[in-house]
């Protein structure tokens, strides 16, 4: 079975748990490729993205649980131009996201009572193919997510399955003749020590999943 | 998966339920162990919203009556079912509060259920926790409304009917195979010397308990003059026992 099809088997399942799942999903600001990002939506934050847009985490991430932070910091840590960073900032203050303050020598600016519009964000990994690689990606992620699984499509042998429960992942079977997701190990819950960057995937996962969301005929 | 804890609310017509549910949800925002709850009316005659203080101004009855007759007339433009249903829930300082209401129009409704269904357990999965309010009687276990479901709570008052009632739900439930987890009985509005009658009862039908809401003068006066019960004295006796239930509740709960 090719890694897409496992992905794709793995995105719809999740979809229809209710997260919204995004398959080779690039972490933006980075070139961390995720097969699937899920991510699972509280509900008053999506409506008032709905209501308001959604966040431009691309730019505001580093003012998550940061305080007051300065433009030039922000420009450094994102890298975008500081002209856009600039015509962003004063978009995200008229949408009432952020606070600007002119002060001298240099304007700051801090996010205005910011939570994540999701309550879970799970990454799921097809460990069919260079899974050291990928145990090194999830590595460089830590802290931004809740719960990561990697999914096989045959049974794994004992040193594998150690190796990933000691790690905390879950272990998940898929039986493709059946079309069922069988969860052999539960992933470990963990804390976000990283609310920016949580804040950054989910904003973005969500955002490319509701406009599908609009398409429907009911 | 994290799954939202489900709690729903049934018994026989008057026992108290939506006074059991009001009174658990003013103690799961005292303790503040869920962030997100949402609340559920899926009574067709709706008065959990007296109870919670809260003006109903929208049920999603209404929208499903708008959808399908903006369907019939216009080839689908219009909102659609999903954002109505979002549109729908009531957000309170600590709470959302979404009214199912009916719909009162003739004819098919299939596809708009079917829709709504797969939406509504789409925005249960959203939250941390969903209280659910359900009608008396057992049609909506028939017709498998609110599943899935992880706690099942049935009201009894101090009449046999109550508990005869309660034995009919417990055994719809079983028969249909409905995922409840756990069922419990509570007893509602029991003086304290009527107590140890209760928990015979409940023996009796088989059902294991959860405990008893003491009758309450206080909370009698708020449901004759239609005020609300989210702001009863903190020393109140009904819900110091509401708290006590929610314990045990959230103690020995399944894994979220």
């Amino acid at each position: 079975m090719s890694g897409n099809v496992l992905r794709a088997a793995c995105a719809a399942f999740l979809s229809g748990r209710g997260y919204a799942a995004r398959t080779d999903f690039i972490v933006p600001g980075t070139d961390i490729r995720v097969d699937v990002a899920a991510v699972l939506p509280r509900m008053r934050d999506l409506k008032m993205r709905l209501k308001r847009g959604f966040v431009p985490t691309g730019i505001l991430h580093p003012l998550i649980g940061a305080g007051w932070v300065t433009v030039t910091e922000i420009v450094r840590r994102t890298g975008y131009p500081a002209g856009h960073v600039a015509a962003v900032l004063e978009e995200a203050a008229g949408e009432r996201w952020i606070d600007l303050d002119f002060q001298e020598p240099e304007p700051r600016c801090r996010i205005r009572d910011y939570r994540p519009p999701a309550k879970e964000c799970l990454l799921a990994f097809d460990g069919t193919e260079r899974l050291a690689e990928k145990l090194e990606r999830l590595e460089a992620l830590a802290g931004c997510y809740s719960r990561a699984q990697f999914v096989f499509p045959y049974d794994l042998d004992e040193k594998t399955t150690e190796t990933l429960a000691g790690l905390g992942a879950g272990i998940v079977r898929y039986h493709r003749e059946h079309g069922v997701f069988q969860e052999l190990v539960p992933a470990e819950s963990l804390e976000i020590d990283d609310p920016g960057r949580f804040a950054l995937i989910v904003e973005y996962v969500l955002y490319e999943h509701i406009w599908i969301r609009t398409g429907e005929v009911l | 998966m994290k799954k939202p804890r489900v709690f729903s609310f049934t018994g026989k017509g008057g026992s108290g339920k939506t006074t059991l549910a009001s009174l658990m949800l003013a103690a799961l925002l005292r303790r503040g162990t869920f962030r997100d709850i949402l609340v559920i009316d899926a009574d067709p005659d709706a008065n959990l919203s007296a109870t919670l203080g809260i003006p109903v101004e929208a049920t999603v009855g209404q929208a499903v009556d708008r959808r399908r007759n903006e369907l019939k007339e216009s080839a689908g433009r219009g909102r659609k079912l999903r954002f109505s249903l979002w549109d729908t829930i009531r957000h309170d300082r600590s709470f959302d509060f979404l009214v199912m209401g009916r719909t009162a129009g003739e004819g098919c409704y299939c596809a708009v259920h079917s829709a709504l269904t797969e939406s509504l357990l789409d925005t249960m999965a959203m939250y941390d926790l969903v209280l659910m309010d359900f009608g008396a009687g057992l049609e909506h276990f028939s017709r498998r409304a609110g599943n899935p479901s992880d706690t099942l709570l049935i009201s009894c008052d101090p009449s046999r009917l109550s508990f005869d009632t309660a034995r009919r739900i417990d055994e719809l439930v079983r028969e249909l195979s409905l995922p409840y987890e756990r069922i419990f009985l509570v007893g509602s509005r029991f003086p304290r010397e009527a107590e140890d009658l209760f928990y015979q009862l409940a023996r009796e039908a088989g059902i294991e308990s959860l405990g008893v809401i003491p009758a309450d003068g206080d909370v009698a006066a708020r449901n004759l003059a239609g005020d609300d019960l989210l702001s009863l004295d903190p020393v109140n006796p009904a819900l110091r026992a509401a708290e006590g239930l929610l314990e045990r509740l959230v103690a020995s709960g399944p894994a979220s």
